[in-house]
């Protein structure tokens, strides 16, 4: 989602927090052409905007001073793939820890070697499609390899920002939405070996989490999803149940998304297609389960699924953020009165319109 | 290396070839497991400890793994108390904090002074801890896990400095707290900080036996079930040793004589091969009989946190506090399907400003458990004998 310009937070507001003299000026020279759709202004409704102005700024504030490190709890596991392990085992060991990524280390440099995510399982399976000779040599790949393999189909490389522990979330934050990252690395240099060592993984749903929890002024977003630019509505990549699997795989990749969502032949939203459900889906003998169609797909998944979250336009930040605080939210649907689809709001979304909201970038 | 050993004398347990029978005296750790059955020892033997010897661990607090299952400890009102608090509010929808910090009585109703007697209403050992608030503030208090958070307690001015502080009684371990400036939660920037289990940004202090003042040392018999800190400005110079037994500091592990420690095998247990029914193999299996059950897995290694439940159901990232123990060993999985997972649980460090009078200077801080996981194929050679090792859990020190 692009980041739009602003139609609010340009009324001179009477109210002066000490943050209001840290912000930068804005343009304020050209008034924002969207500002008079909102048609007739009321005094509420400014009210509305300077709380959300302010607590965004708070929540700037906030990620400003705090770092990467604050966000990790006392005691964390971390777990790190060593490179020559086979793609396969990944898999499996992905599925009995719990988890979707993993920091690579290479041991013939001792070095970090970037980040294993599902995209990279997604990559995997796109050129098994434009080969699919390979399908032998495909289970004899080591995670080495898939750098080849990405090179060999023309996608990115395995993710390899990082930040350091104690450089401010903001920054950490900002550099995940430019490299369109949904979580980055904490490196740091060991004080012995003088080399890199991964401390933890940081992602944006844990990053959420932190502010939902800790910044008191989330309560103060209090404008409805309508009025905001946040999430995308439109040209919405969609499926149906019977849509064979790999074409909705080849969606995400294509437009690089996490989900799908799956709807009926009236638009009604019936589940969602995650990236991560492919990792269940290609952990056993690798890709026969591919000629699978969503719903056969979709029953894979693992008992403790935790659901799909959905909203209306009529919702506001501060409820999504209690939902974030409650419960793990990886994104939400928007959906109408009659539950179709009206749209997506990533935790990328999210954390794009808490971070650039109104920065003028 | 004396890990190592045990687990030897496990492993041969686990194969009924109890060898090795010598090592027991050497672990207290594993002592202390013994099944509150009789030993089968001969009386009289010298390598058997009576029960009653086998009290608190040599080094006394195990500030963190031991205290986890001990009503009323730090770790266990972080989990407990706290949480349950916190869901309680998540429910609501509201902000999560402790709410019974904030009650709504005023804040004077339920104010505790800061001598702080009514702390010490349990036998646990408590060591005299200042706080300090710089921040702006008039009305500061402190509250944490080592209340439960049910309690507050007040900063006064410091007349020299002019610094509000607190003197409180804090149980060894890990504590979360968190101040309350003019009715709203803040965080100290001059202590550590890190997330509870509920995402909550807390402070933490942490309290471990060497903080513990020499007059604890000092006290006498009745002292311990009513612990009471002498004036910090008493010196003790000297150490007093008649003292030792009251709280087990020191590791006064009582040193088994006449026994005789070597590196060769006696006799009868490699008789324990011969074939059975022979006379050797029957003396050999007499033998056994008589001595006291071998050592099990030191309690410690048993509780690997990551073999643990997981504190947050959400997200198995996020461990319960390792014993300090487990520092720094490497534990080993099973290979399984060629893949050899090893972990080891460190400290990472974190550099603050110190809060220091004079010049800010920066201090390392040894702060969170990093619990790394390495999985890494084992598969260079690709012969099937690796199999025989699967069942192996390897501990180096």
């Amino acid at each position: 989602m692009a980041s739009l310009p602003t139609h609010k937070s340009h009324e001179p507001s009477g109210f002066v927090a000490p943050s209001s003299y840290l912000r930068r000026s804005r343009g304020q020279s050209h008034p924002n052409p969207t500002q008079m759709s909102y048609g007739q202004k009321t005094d509420s409704e400014s009210a509305i905007d300077r709380d959300q102005r302010l607590g965004l700024e708070r929540i700037r504030d906030f990620l400003k001073v705090r770092t990467s490190y604050d966000v990790l709890p006392l005691s964390f596991r971390l777990i790190i793939f060593d490179t020559s392990l086979m793609v396969k085992k990944s898999l499996t060991i992905l599925i009995q820890n719990g988890i979707v990524s993993a920091p690579l280390w290479d041991s013939k440099t001792s070095t970090f070697a970037g980040l294993l995510t599902t995209s990279d399982y997604l990559n995997l399976i796109q050129y098994y499609w434009q080969n699919p000779e390979a399908v032998n040599r495909i289970d004899q790949f080591n995670l080495s390899s898939l750098r080849d393999i990405e090179k060999a189909i023309g996608v990115q490389p395995l993710e390899t920002i990082s930040i350091h522990p104690q450089r401010p979330l903001y920054e950490a934050c900002r550099s995940m939405l430019e490299s369109k990252a949904r979580r980055i690395p904490l490196v740091d240099v060991d004080d012995e070996t003088r080399r890199a060592m991964v401390v933890s993984v940081v992602t944006q749903y844990r990053i959420l989490k932190f502010v939902a929890v800790n910044v008191s002024e989330t309560q103060l977003l209090r404008k409805p999803l309508k009025h905001l630019k946040l999430g995308t509505y439109r040209n919405l990549e969609t499926a149906r149940m019977e849509t064979p699997v790999f074409d909705v795989i080849h969606q995400l990749v294509k437009d690089s998304i996490s989900s799908v969502p799956i709807v009926n032949s009236d638009g009604v939203v019936t589940n969602v297609f995650e990236a991560v459900d492919v990792i269940t889906l290609i952990k056993g003998g690798m890709y026969d389960d591919l000629d699978l169609n969503v719903g056969e797909a979709l029953k894979k998944r693992s008992e403790d699924f935790p659901g799909i979250y959905t909203c209306s336009i009529d919702d506001r930040l501060d409820a999504i953020f209690d939902t974030i605080r409650r419960s793990r939210v990886h994104r939400l649907i928007v959906i109408d009165e009659d539950n179709r689809l009206t749209g997506i709001i990533s935790l990328s979304d999210i954390l794009e319109y808490i971070l650039l909201e109104g920065e003028g970038e | 290396m004396g890990n190592a050993e045990s687990i030897q004398a496990y492993e041969a347990e686990q194969e009924a070839r109890r060898s090795q029978p010598q090592a027991v005296p050497r672990q207290r750790g594993p002592d202390s497991q013994f099944d509150p059955i009789e030993p089968s020892g001969p009386p009289g033997d010298p390598n058997f400890i009576p029960h009653s010897n086998f009290g608190p661990p040599p080094r006394l607090p195990l500030p963190i793994g031991e205290e986890v299952h001990t009503p009323g400890s730090p770790i266990i009102s972080a989990k407990g108390g706290l949480s349950t608090l916190y869901e309680e509010d998540l429910l609501e929808g509201q902000l999560p904090r402790p709410s019974s910090a904030i009650s709504n009585t005023t804040l004077e109703d339920d104010e505790y002074g800061s001598d702080v007697d009514s702390q010490a209403e349990d036998n646990r050992v408590r060591v005299p801890y200042t706080v300090h608030w710089k921040q702006p503030g008039e009305k500061v208090y402190i509250t944490g896990t080592f209340t439960g958070w049910n309690k507050k307690f007040r900063l006064e001015k410091d007349l020299e400095t002019g610094h509000l502080s607190a003197k409180l009684q804090l149980p060894l371990g890990t504590h979360h707290v968190k101040f309350i400036i003019d009715g709203i939660f803040r965080l100290s920037d001059e202590l550590p900080t890190a997330v509870d289990y509920t995402n909550v940004l807390v402070n933490y202090i942490e309290v471990s036996a060497d903080d513990i003042p020499n007059v604890k040392e000092k006290k006498s018999e009745e002292d311990v079930s009513t612990p009471q800190v002498l004036p910090s400005g008493t010196e003790v110079m000297d150490h007093d040793p008649g003292a030792v037994g009251d709280v087990q500091l020191t590791e006064d592990e009582p040193e088994p004589k006449e026994i005789h420690w070597g590196r060769i095998m006696p006799q009868w247990i490699k008789d324990l091969e011969k074939p059975e029914g022979s006379n050797k193999h029957q003396r050999a299996m007499n033998m056994i009989s008589t001595l006291p059950p071998p050592p099990s897995l030191p309690k410690f290694l048993e509780k690997s946190i990551l073999n643990g439940t997981h504190p947050m159901k959400d997200d198995s990232s996020v461990l319960s506090m390792p014993n300090h123990t487990v520092l720094n060993h490497l534990a080993t999985s099973s290979i399984k399907n060629d893949v050899l997972a090893t972990s080891t649980t460190t400290r990472y460090q974190k550099k603050v400003k110190g809060n220091c009078k004079g010049p800010v200077q920066t201090l390392t801080k040894l702060v969170q458990y990093v619990t790394t996981v390495v999985y890494k194929p084992t598969d260079y050679d690709d012969s099937d004998d690796e199999e025989d090792e699967a069942n192996e859990a390897n501990e180096t020190s």
